[in-house]
């Protein structure tokens, strides 16, 4: 059988799953439910109709129930939101390959994961539920909504993407909107994509009366000047399950489409993950471009350090890279230093600022043999966490054991 | 001030620098002991194990194959030491000439003063068995005679130190009685003082015992007291006590560790 590339989009409110190559799309709402009287579990509609009858305990709100590390409680056993996930992910994911036979990860090329916000605890989880699928952990990448978005536009002919685009997303999440422009002129071209969550979001329950269409089609018009007006779009794009049908959006979809095109796609993140996925299994990206968006550093970590009698920088993380997966581990000889001094460029260099580490406990020699090794990590966007430890400098200097950790705010 | 980016070198097998008693794990710990110790370096230290060293474990293999050929074509060997130094990044070229013109006034020197200069850096890496053995190689050495006679007093008295460190007292004694000869030098005669009052059996020869006024004596009556003092409070007493302090079974493993790294140091000395 032939591995998959699979896209993802979990929300707490529902699951799309795409598969690279395939024209369908599975959609389903994200809940999963265990029968009573035995350890059986179901996903989506079919956990709903079980609990209607009586014979299953449906637990919804996945993601959410993760994030606060909850539990739920089905017949006498305590089941944590991270195994329930597992479970709900374990049956989602042999959608598209009903037939495979052994663990998922047997036939999975790559997973990529779409998620409304890309959340530490949530990433941990989802890596975590790969490892309970068996998915090799390089196999498995997260991704936020405003970054699957990204993948679905620049995979879309140039003329759709050469200036700006703009998304509204409609779900029973919420209304969002996105917005995407491409910088050229620099070394490569970056693309910046961000998200702005609306308060107009409304439930999709009010399209079922013609007031309510009435109502939900004037608050859309009311975003989409606000949005659009003054400005040049390439494209707008429409997602999100309140855009499945547009009969109640008149007025809004003739603002949408004056002098613009305009595409609608309900299982956008889901394919925008798939596409990454497939990007993954290439040796060349078909995306060589500096993607800027959530999920990804906006800021270049790098550090002097001194090659051949001259001063450059090297770069721990680069713009672009994802906070989550952007991990360095480098060793350094201090030569007559104490401290270690990083330099964090953001996309405009003027608000380039130095941060400096004293190594307090550190040897201090000035003969070149404080040898450090230097792990850094990201909690989120804004914060890297940096772990410096002594090495010694083998049998001449043994280590001291000293070892400093430290957040800093970029 | 500056940092150095050290590459990745995944050593599975140390070299081994016998002369120094240490592994070496890294190339900037090879291009350390070549700067710091370059007469040690300037004489058949690269070797074909080295090169292998170089070649596999520090995956250097076209450095390797460069200092290689250097060797076979009987190239300048301290050019090819300076050539590693320069491949490793981990000097700068303001260094690597400093250590140039460093080597070349080496070169420069009278040969048994360099021989010297060489047994001298094996002294202070505590091999006093190869030091023992390299300064009765000068001693033997028909220039020595022609040598002037404080620079022979320095080898007499260097030997004697060595000896001492393995507790071979009468060697020890005899080679400083031949220093003093040749300088008359006041602290030989102390060690000479000392050295007896160490091994009770050693006998002072009527010549030496003139020249040790009872003011002398007294004074290094005191230093030996306040050397005695001093070891008390060292560091390795310390660590002695702390590990007697320990519960059986911690004192015990530490023990065994630190009667393990005597022997090291014994065998490093013998």
């Amino acid at each position: 059988m032939e591995e998959l590339k699979l896209g993802l989009d979990l929300c707490d409110g529902y699951t799309r799953l795409s598969c690279w190559g395939q024209e369908k799309t599975w959609t389903m709402p994200t809940v999963a439910c265990r029968k009573k009287e035995e350890d059986v579990w179901l996903v989506g509609e079919e956990a709903y109709a079980s609990a209607l009858m009586g014979d299953g305990v449906i637990v919804d709100k996945l993601l959410k129930l993760v994030l606060k590390d909850g539990t739920s409680t089905i017949s006498g056993t305590k089941y944590r939101g991270m195994e329930i996930l597992q479970r709900f992910l374990e049956k989602v994911l042999l959608l598209p390959a009903p037939e495979a036979e052994g663990p998922v990860g047997n036939w999975v090329a790559q997973l990529v994961v779409s998620v409304p916000h890309v959340e530490a605890r949530l990433l941990d989880c989802l890596i975590y539920c790969a490892d309970y699928l068996k998915i090799p952990r390089e196999r498995v990448h997260v991704i936020s909504h405003t970054e699957a978005f990204l993948y679905y536009v620049m995979s879309q002919k140039r003329e759709m993407w050469n200036n700006q685009v703009g998304m509204f997303d409609l779900s029973e999440e919420g209304l969002c909107y996105y917005e995407m422009k491409v910088q050229r002129g620099m070394k490569q071209v970056a693309v910046v994509a961000e998200k702005e969550k609306l308060d107009e979001g409304f439930s999709l329950d009010i399209l079922n009366s013609p007031s309510g269409m009435k109502l939900a089609d004037k608050i859309l018009c009311a975003c989409g000047e606000r949005f659009l007006q003054k400005k040049l779009f390439s494209s707008v794009l429409l997602t999100g399950k309140g855009f499945e049908n547009q009969d109640w959006a008149v007025e809004f979809m003739k603002i949408v489409c004056a002098r613009r095109r305009v595409f609608v796609e309900p299982a956008l993140f889901s394919q925008g993950a798939a596409l990454k996925a497939m990007d993954l299994t290439q040796d060349k990206t078909s995306y060589p471009y500096v993607m800027l968006c959530e999920g990804r550093l906006d800021t270049t970590i790098s550090v002097k350090v001194l090659h051949q009698d001259k001063e450059n920088q090297l770069i721990l993380a680069a713009a672009g890279d994802s906070w989550y997966e952007a991990k360095s581990t480098v060793d350094f000889i201090l030569d007559n230093q104490n401290y270690l001094e990083f330099v964090i460029t953001p996309s405009d260099p003027k608000k380039k600022k130095e941060v400096k580490m004293i190594l307090e406990g550190f040897p201090e020699r000035t003969d070149k043999t404080v040898r450090v090794q230097v792990q850094i990590g990201f909690l989120d966007e804004n914060i890297m966490a940096v772990a410096v430890r002594d090495k010694g400098f083998g049998d001449l200097y043994p280590s001291t054991g000293a070892m400093i950790r430290q957040e800093v705010m970029i | 001030m500056s940092v150095i980016l050290c590459k990745r070198e995944q050593v599975s097998h140390p070299y081994f620098l016998e002369v120094l008693g240490i592994h070496v794990y890294t190339s900037q710990e090879l291009c350390y002991v070549i700067f710091h110790h370059p007469l040690l370096a300037m004489e058949d230290f690269m070797n074909p194990s080295l090169i292998e060293f170089i070649r596999n474990e520090l995956d250097m293999g076209f450095t390797a194959l460069k200092m290689e050929r250097r060797m076979k074509g009987g190239e300048n060997s301290d050019e090819t030491l300076l050539l590693f130094l320069k491949e490793c990044n981990y000097y700068t070229s303001g260094e690597i000439n400093q250590l140039r013109q460093k080597i070349s006034s080496f070169r420069k020197l009278p040969p048994l003063e360099y021989a010297k200069r060489k047994v001298d850096y094996l002294f202070d890496f505590k091999q006093y068995g190869k030091a023992i053995a390299g300064y009765e190689k000068i001693l033997s050495d028909i220039r020595f005679s022609r040598m002037d006679p404080r620079f022979q007093g320095r080898i007499w008295n260097n030997l004697g130190a060595c000896f001492a460190r393995v507790f071979q007292f009468q060697n020890a004694m005899e080679a400083f009685e031949h220093a003093y000869e040749k300088t008359e030098d006041g602290t030989i005669l102390e060690k000479i003082y000392h050295l007896s009052k160490l091994n009770p059996g050693l006998s002072l020869k009527e010549v030496y015992r003139l020249p040790m006024t009872a003011e002398k004596k007294e004074a290094w009556e005191q230093d030996l007291i306040s050397a005695k003092e001093r070891a008390k409070d060292s560091k390795e007493q310390e660590r002695i006590r702390e590990l007697f302090a320990r519960d059986p079974i911690k004192r015990m493993e530490g023990a065994a560790n630190l009667v393990e790294s005597w022997k090291q140091e014994y065998r490093g000395m013998a």
